[in-house]
């Protein structure tokens, strides 16, 4: 292909005697993975026009203009004639401002600057500044590993995420005029700015905080441990807020696997990355709950992953729960059955990675005191406070705790309850634990590994067909329950197989469905 | 004549329904005439005098134009509804000269003769509308139709129940504690048992409880008094409960069918909550509320009014504990309730035969030691009753073991949470789950929003 293209650029070389055509490769990106492209530039004879085809979008349509700039200040040559820019294959939409610098390329040799060899193999991925500057382009790492050219030029604030993919391939580059003197052989590729020294993790919200609350603190470790769904049901002012935000420090740090899934993901969706290029630690995505449901699962015209991605490998807390709106809720009923977001859109479907622990914060009812404090609420306002949550929602939560106010002896005693470390400790090792099973963590247990590993003795047995014949559970509540039960165990005494005491427990933390509406 | 005997209800039925026809306008229209009078000259064009708009005026005879009786006649033999007015012999007589008339009512379900006082033969000797004797199952399975006379003595028979029982309206919040709900539930029961009329409001929380209660007594006399037109069940998660009422029991209104249930029918039928009482026993309350503002309509009427005592630490027992304060009686127990109806645990052996309270004066003595008033009451009712989940509780209580135990003595009767129980027990925490599970299975102890409380303590 590329050489059919160099022979016909020869052919127009041999005719005008400038070459007239040039490819470069680029990537866009499409949800969290990068899409190759090829950008072709043609400069023809005639009045001087600048056009891009080929489905750019505003960001990208407006390339030439900085890259007319970025030429001309970097001391190079704008050809005054006809350019014309197609953004190959012409079917998948362009976004981003990342392709300025692979067009820049692509004018430069197209109108003779360099040659067609000197780009051969080569990847570009930077946007343009005005003065010639190239900059950093959100997502560098999908559209790093989609580019398979033996070298990649990427801006240098991009190198240390580029390099987790493409390693040594990748060239960084601080300015245009920099690719342009190392492509034309006049001058070496510029070092790559040595990152500074890897900052220590920010220091995490540690468990040591919290006054008493030890049967929240266990429902945690639970939830922690074994990748359990997790509510928090209590008035305002007790705690429910600083809990969840301390379930994050819990988790074990990611897997390598995990952590580039979670840095690309994060790449995608234009967050700040670490120093060091890799996101070890899960991170917490918080939305406000005013979040609309887009912004929760993903799928803005760009395929953007949403909140509910950015928290992959980590916590989703929606504090407030029954205030967000019920529809962006039910929106995440596949990503916590399944760990992964099908977002279909006009202009086609993505697949987001979506495993999180998701940590959830309500009042019990709308004025939060609940039953007992002196609540405000008629039983009506009460009832539909508490519809808001669909039962195929509340399905899903495997541990449900009722975060009562601190004791005032607790709140003011010096002793101090256990710290993150020696909790996080306990959860890694049925973390490590589930590995061993084969899966992540005790909640993706299913089929015939949820048969192997979950094993039931005969009074156990009894107490969950008792809960099925009542409907206190549902058939993905009886997965759940085994599931939660298995985790306890773990975090017990690490037995085969379940006992009743576990399950009990275990069914204990669910929100029993005939409580939710109690009748007169 | 027998046709306008028969269209007699549907009269009353139109003009309940015509638009804005309060309790005072109709009182006004039907002062001196029957509703089949009334509502021929209203279809004759004559204006009624008792109103002073003249477009509602107009509307009134609209309506009764418009109306097909034979149509209204129909829905109400469908319904099994019966409409009678102040004239009629079925009419509650306790209504008849009330300070604020309640001229039309409408009523579904069964009549209680009351031709014998004894409890046991009672509940054979019921009377049943003819219509209704269909639905009628017994519990022992034998069907008594022949008992049942299909005159219209079954009808006085009615009025008889609020003129020669005495009847008690069971109150409260909506939004209940655990505590209330059983005591309720116990009150109910208790009073059903001891041949009273227990009468409530069929709304969530307290009244529902009440009216379960009552209903778990065979041959219960349980009245439910709605705003809503009969057809129209309100609050929906009651609906077995209107049902049940509809079928064993019986349901007034003062509302025509259809009629939705709007804020200012409540109040009005609280009124004859208070009205068809000779006591009224508040259970659970807040500050203000419909609960206090049919004490107040029973303080109108000179009604007795009763509340159910609770810890001050119950926000659903402020409105009770202050009743009490202000010199109102505290019901404890069912017998305190019969006594302040007149019918002492002795006169109400006598009076009411074999009445199921051979026990009552062990229990008066008891009853006198204050700290163990509340385990009196639940004796007394667990004697009176023969409810299946008591005896069960009785059968697993002895197979508790040690941690389940502790659990048990740990938790008191305000409600506990799981980090309490930690502090109280020592035990771990899963086996206070445990622990908590088994003891709620059977039944000991109740939970709500993670706080647990015992049943037992009630």
């Amino acid at each position: 292909m590329l050489r059919c293209f160099l022979l016909r650029a020869a052919l127009v070389l041999t005719q005008k005697g400038t070459l007239m055509l040039a490819t470069i490769h680029s990537a866009t990106l499409n949800g969290v993975w990068g899409h190759p492209v090829c950008v072709e530039v043609h400069v023809a004879n005639g009045l001087p026009t600048f056009t891009i085809v080929g489905l750019p979008d505003a960001s990208c349509r407006e390339a030439r203009d900085r890259v007319r700039s970025a030429i001309l200040s970097s001391g190079l040559d704008w050809p005054m004639r006809r350019i014309t820019v197609n953004l190959a294959p012409s079917d998948v939409p362009k976004s981003g401002a990342g392709l300025d610098l692979a067009v820049a390329m692509g004018l430069l040799v197209a109108s003779g600057q360099l040659t067609a060899e000197a780009v051969e193999d080569v990847g570009m991925l930077g946007e343009l500044g005005l003065d010639g500057s190239v900059r950093s382009v959100p997502g560098v790492l999908p559209l790093v590993d989609a580019l398979a050219s033996t070298s990649v030029v990427v801006a240098d604030s991009d190198c240390v995420v580029a390099r987790l993919v493409a390693g040594g391939r990748v060239k960084s580059v601080r300015t245009l005029f920099d690719v342009f003197g190392a492509l034309k052989g006049v001058k070496p590729w510029p070092e790559p700015e040595t990152p500074q020294v890897a900052s220590k993790h920010e220091p995490v919200e540690d468990m040591a905080d919290i006054a008493g609350q030890p049967f929240a603190r266990w429902g945690m470790e639970v939830a922690a441990a074994g990748g359990h769904h997790l509510l928090l049901v209590g008035p305002p002012g007790a705690g429910k807020t600083m809990l969840a935000r301390r379930v994050v420090g819990l988790l074990p740090d990611l897997s390598p696997e995990e952590a580039l899934e979670v840095t690309r993901v994060h790449s995608a969706a234009g967050l700040t990355l670490p120093v060091e290029g890799l996101v070890q630690r899960p991170p917490m995505r918080a939305p406000h709950h005013s979040a609309s449901m887009v912004s929760l699962v993903g799928g803005t015209s760009r395929s953007r992953p949403g909140e509910a991605s950015c928290a992959t490998g980590g916590v989703l807390f929606l504090d407030e729960l029954g205030e967000f709106a019920p529809c962006a809720l039910d929106a995440l009923r596949q990503p916590l059955e399944e760990g992964s977001i099908r977002v279909s859109r006009a202009h086609g479907m993505v697949e987001h990675p979506a495993r999180f622990l998701l940590v959830a914060a309500m009042n019990p009812c709308p004025c939060g005191a609940g039953d007992q404090a002196g609540c405000r609420c008629s039983a009506v306002s009460v009832a539909r406070y508490q519809r808001r949550l669909s039962g195929p929602f509340v399905d899903r939560l495997d541990v449900v705790l009722h975060v009562k106010p601190p004791d005032p002896i607790d709140l003011l005693s010096v002793k101090q309850g256990e710290a993150t470390e020696s909790i996080a400790k306990r959860v890694a090792r049925v973390r490590e634990l589930a590995h061993m099973r084969g899966v992540r963590c005790n909640a993706e247990l299913d089929g015939a590994k949820l048969e192997q590993h979950t094993r039931l003795d005969a009074e156990a047995t009894a107490v969950l067909k008792a809960s099925l014949i009542e409907n206190r559970i549902t058939a993905r509540g009886l997965r759940r329950v085994r599931t939660v039960a298995r985790t306890i165990r773990d975090l017990d005494d690490e037995g085969d197989e379940l006992r009743a005491c576990d399950v009990l427990a275990a069914l204990s933390l669910r929100m029993n469905p005939s409580k939710r509406d109690e009748r007169g | 004549m027998v046709k306008q005997d028969t269209h007699r209800g549907a009269y009353a039925a139109v003009l309940a329904s015509m638009p804005k026809a309060g309790p005072r306008r109709l009182e006004k229209l039907l002062e001196h005439q029957t509703p089949k009078e009334a509502w021929d000259r209203l279809r004759s064009g004559v204006m009624p005098d008792c109103v002073g708009d003249r477009e509602l005026r107009k509307s009134w005879v609209k309506h009764c134009i418009d109306v097909d009786i034979a149509e209204v006649e129909e829905m109400l033999n469908r319904l099994n509804v019966q409409v009678s007015t102040k004239r009629d012999a079925d009419y509650p007589a306790r209504l008849k000269n009330d300070i604020f008339p309640a001229p039309i009512i409408f009523r579904q379900g069964r009549n209680v003769n009351l031709r014998c006082n004894n409890v046991k033969s009672c509940s054979k000797n019921v009377a049943f509308d003819n219509i209704a004797l269909d639905n009628i199952v017994f519990e022992n399975g034998v069907s008594e139709h022949s008992v049942f006379e299909h005159s219209r003595s079954e009808n006085i028979a009615y009025s008889e129940l609020f003129e020669h029982r005495p009847s008690v309206t069971i109150i409260g919040t909506r939004r209940c504690s655990p505590t209330g709900r059983s005591v309720a539930f116990e009150l109910g029961a208790g009073l059903a048992e001891a041949g009273i009329v227990v009468v409530s409001g069929l709304a969530l929380g307290i009244d529902g409880a009440a009216h379960r209660g009552a209903l778990s007594v065979d041959g219960a006399a349980a009245v439910g008094v709605v705003g809503s037109g009969i057809d129209v069940v309100y609050p929906r998660a009651n609906s077995d409960l209107w049902a049940l009422l509809g079928q064993k029991g019986t349901l007034l209104s003062e509302a025509p069918l259809h009629a939705k249930p709007e804020p200012w029918r409540f109040p009005a039928r609280n009124r004859l909550l208070a009205a068809l009482a000779d006591v009224v026993v508040v259970v659970e309350s807040k500050r203000a509320g419909g609960s206090m503002l049919t004490v107040e309509e029973a303080l109108k009427r000179d009604v007795t009014v009763m509340a159910v005592p609770g810890s001050i630490r119950n926000a659903a027992s402020v409105g009770t504990n202050a009743l009490i304060s202000d010199g109102c009686a505290p019901a404890c127990s069912v017998e305190d309730i019969l006594t302040a109806i007149g019918l002492s645990s002795a006169s109400s052996t006598a009076s009411l035969g074999n009445g199921g309270t051979a026990s009552g004066s062990a229990r008066s003595a008891s009853s006198r030691s204050a700290s163990s008033t509340k385990r009196s009451m639940k004796c007394a009712v667990k004697k009176n009753t023969k409810r299946a989940s008591e005896d069960a509780v009785d059968a697993t209580h002895n197979s508790v073991n040690a941690a389940q135990q502790q659990v048990l003595d740990a938790i008191d009767d305000n409600p506990v949470g799981i980090d309490q129980l930690m502090l109280r027990t020592n035990l771990s925490v899963k086996s206070i789950l445990v622990a908590l599970a088994d003891l709620e299975q059977m039944g000991l102890i109740t939970q709500r929003e993670g706080q647990f409380i015992c049943v037992n303590a009630l």
